[in-house]
């Protein structure tokens, strides 16, 4: 008797099918789900609502959508859209809320983790944000954002030096010329101590778009390292771009740690005849009268920069050899 | 025609020009307060915008002036075993800082920690060494405490694996060729005297400072026996004052650890944490900044965890920093002042 072993194997295998129905569990009959057309076609409606940018449809959809028990494919691009437009109205909770639960669906899915990353970066919850712009980085997703993203996260947590290394990467991937991401590189560099690293970023910068943010950066590169001289020199180019109050006031505080008390009373002088309130060039010009040891023409200025802001009051109080009275009093 | 006659002659007219009178003294009064508001907030953010660029004005000359002509800074790491490594992270955001250190005091954990800082190694140096602590087997001691033979045999437990690390982590140096002023912590077991080290070998003032108290044999040196310092002054504030500091910077680890006990171990370092916590509030007092990061989650002998200790630590002196850099900056004008 000759045993067909083709019809046998065909009834092993089905018994192995049908016995597998049995013990597998119901999620993983998804693939057998007949396509969804009613869902198809809210998903299509909803694309085209994004499209249009009107996200109150969108939320409508949303609900709607999930009542029709969409495909998981589908369901991953209902995520997409509803969370968007949840971050476009403002809604950032409701787009946490989205994009925590597709994550949890769709672990895979890097823009649900880059997402999410930003949301978090832009509400301060950088020790959050950090990890999933790794994990979209890991997956080259949206490198140049992720980077950019995970630099400013790494910041915020005061690893400086991780961030920096982020900044380098983010610069690389958008071509060298983000201006933007050059000065906060640049400010970084500063923030952690590397002075020199900041000059070089900061010169290909100002090669690129020459203005007045450069040389105030660079200003500022000097002072940290007690170059007064050349962080006045630097200063002064960058008035030159743009005489505003910040500048002159730096570079008239500059030139007083310089020891060019003529410099720097010249800037005061000229901040306070454009203002007569500006209490920091009067802290300025107290401290300048005061180094000279004309204590009692100093007070004057002292009591003025009393009534600027808390800092400056408290320290303007302190420089002050008078007793003043309170601001309310003082600054009538 | 005048304006009033055309109303005069056009009800419809008048009664328009009336609303619209009515609307206009409406606005008038909505947008009085709205643009006093917008002047006010203004005004805000220029004051405060001129205490952050005064702050960042004022700081490069004075944390560049040289020691006698600024207030010399002390800081006061405390123990707190594993949770000590929040002071690499505080360490690493003053260098950020360009933020003086004149003078460095710890206790226990702190001790090594401020000691190996003291001597001039290099930060990356000082974040690898939680895991090269655990990779030489400080945690070994730990997990050898046997209650029973503490009890039956009446003997502590030599620390073996701490003394051979602190010994190869300092070898023969002496705190005076370190390259800070450094002092630590200790007790003298019998007559429960504090002792502070400011001289002699390093790896014995450490050893001694962070001779965990209880288990551990008790240290004996020139005719004491040496027990953490924990005991008596967990954040050495005093000490570091009396070293000659100015302006003291308390890096505190206190919080007492948020995990339930496990065992008795644990329970008895819950005890000495709580007792050191009752200690550090005296000497906070006497800091004039504290920085205090939460490491609640990180137990004692957590040493695989001195990463999240050390960034922790540094996540909260940056955040810490402009308000530490502004009390400084107060500091060196009253002293300025105060002298001339």
């Amino acid at each position: 008797m000759k045993i067909n072993i083709l019809s046998i194997s065909f009834e092993m295998a089905l018994l192995l099918f049908l016995s597998s129905l049995a013990v597998c569990p119901a999620s993983a009959l998804f693939f057998f789900q007949p396509r969804n057309k009613a869902a198809e076609n809210i998903l299509k409606d909803m694309e085209k609502a994004y499209n249009n940018g009107e996200c109150l449809l969108v939320h409508e959809l949303y609900e709607k959508i999930l009542a029709e028990n969409p495909s998981a494919e589908i369901r991953e691009s209902v995520y997409d859209y509803a969370g968007i437009c949840y971050e476009e109205s403002g809604s950032a909770d409701k787009a946490i809320d989205i994009y925590k639960l597709a994550l949890g669906l769709y672990p895979k899915n890097a823009f649900f983790s880059y997402r999410l990353a930003l949301i978090y970066n832009e509400t301060g919850f950088y020790d959050k944000a950090l990890p999933l712009f790794k994990i979209a980085i890991k997956k080259n997703f949206h490198e140049a954002g992720a980077l950019t993203g995970a630099a400013r996260a790494s910041e915020n947590l005061g690893k400086l030096d991780e961030a920096a290394k982020y900044y380098e990467e983010a610069l690389s991937h958008s071509g060298d010329e983000d201006i933007a991401l050059i000065k906060e590189f640049a400010s970084c560099l500063i923030k952690s101590a590397r002075f020199e690293e900041a000059r070089a970023i900061i010169e290909k910068g100002y090669a690129i778009k020459p203005e007045a943010d450069w040389p105030a950066l660079i200003a500022k590169t000097f002072a940290a390292e007690g170059r007064f001289d050349d962080a006045s020199a630097a200063m002064a180019s960058a008035i030159g771009y743009d005489p505003k109050r910040e500048y002159r006031i730096s570079k008239g505080f500059y030139d007083y740690w310089a020891g060019n008390k003529e410099a720097a009373e010249a800037a005061a002088d000229d901040l306070l005849a454009a203002d007569g309130k500006d209490f920091l060039a009067a802290f300025l010009k107290g401290l300048l009268l005061y180094s000279s040891d004309k204590k009692s023409e100093a007070d004057k200025y002292f009591r003025l920069a009393a009534c600027g802001g808390n800092f400056v009051s408290e320290a303007a109080r302190k420089m002050s050899s008078a007793e003043l009275p309170d601001a309310k009093e003082l600054c009538k | 025609m005048s304006c009033l006659g055309f109303m005069a002659m056009n009800p419809m007219k008048a009664i328009t020009l009336k609303s619209f009178f009515y609307l206009l003294i409406a606005l008038i009064f909505l947008a009085i307060p709205q643009s006093w508001a917008a002047a006010q907030s203004s005004a805000n953010s220029r004051q405060t915008g001129d205490d952050e660029l005064l702050t960042e004005l004022l700081w490069p000359g004075i944390s560049n002036a040289p020691a006698g002509k600024r207030p010399s800074v002390g800081v006061a790491l405390a123990g707190g075993g594993a949770r000590a490594f929040t002071h690499t992270g505080f360490i690493q955001a003053m260098l950020y800082a360009s933020f003086p250190i004149d003078y460095v005091a710890g206790t226990s954990m702190g001790s090594v920690i401020g000691a190996y800082y003291a001597a001039g190694k290099p930060i990356d140096d000082l974040w690898q060494l939680g895991g090269r602590l655990v990779k030489l087997g400080i945690k070994r001691d730990f997990l050898n405490i046997k209650l029973l033979p503490l009890v039956f045999k009446n003997k502590m437990m030599p620390a073996n694996n701490i003394k051979r690390i602190i010994s190869e982590m300092f070898g023969e140096l002496n705190i005076e060729d370190l390259d800070k002023p450094f002092a630590c912590v200790a007790v003298d077991v019998r007559t429960g005297e504090k002792i502070v080290f400011r001289s002699g070998p390093v790896a014995i003032a450490v050893r001694a400072s962070a001779n965990f108290p209880g288990f551990f044999e008790p240290l004996p040196y020139n005719q004491r026996y040496l027990i953490d310092g924990g005991v008596v002054e967990n954040i050495p504030v005093d000490v570091v004052k009396a070293m000659g500091a100015n302006w003291i910077i308390a890096s505190v680890d206190n919080v007492v650890s948020d995990s339930m006990p496990e065992n008795v171990l644990s329970v008895l370092m819950q005890v000495i944490d709580v007792r050191g916590r009752m200690l550090a509030e005296e000497s906070v007092k006497k800091a004039d900044f504290v920085v205090d990061p939460p490491v609640g989650g990180i137990s004692t002998i957590a040493f695989e965890k001195s990463i999240e200790a050390a960034e922790a630590g540094l996540a909260q002196t940056m955040k810490d920093m402009p308000a530490m850099k502004r009390a400084y900056i107060l500091k060196a004008i009253k002293m300025r002042t105060e002298a001339e």
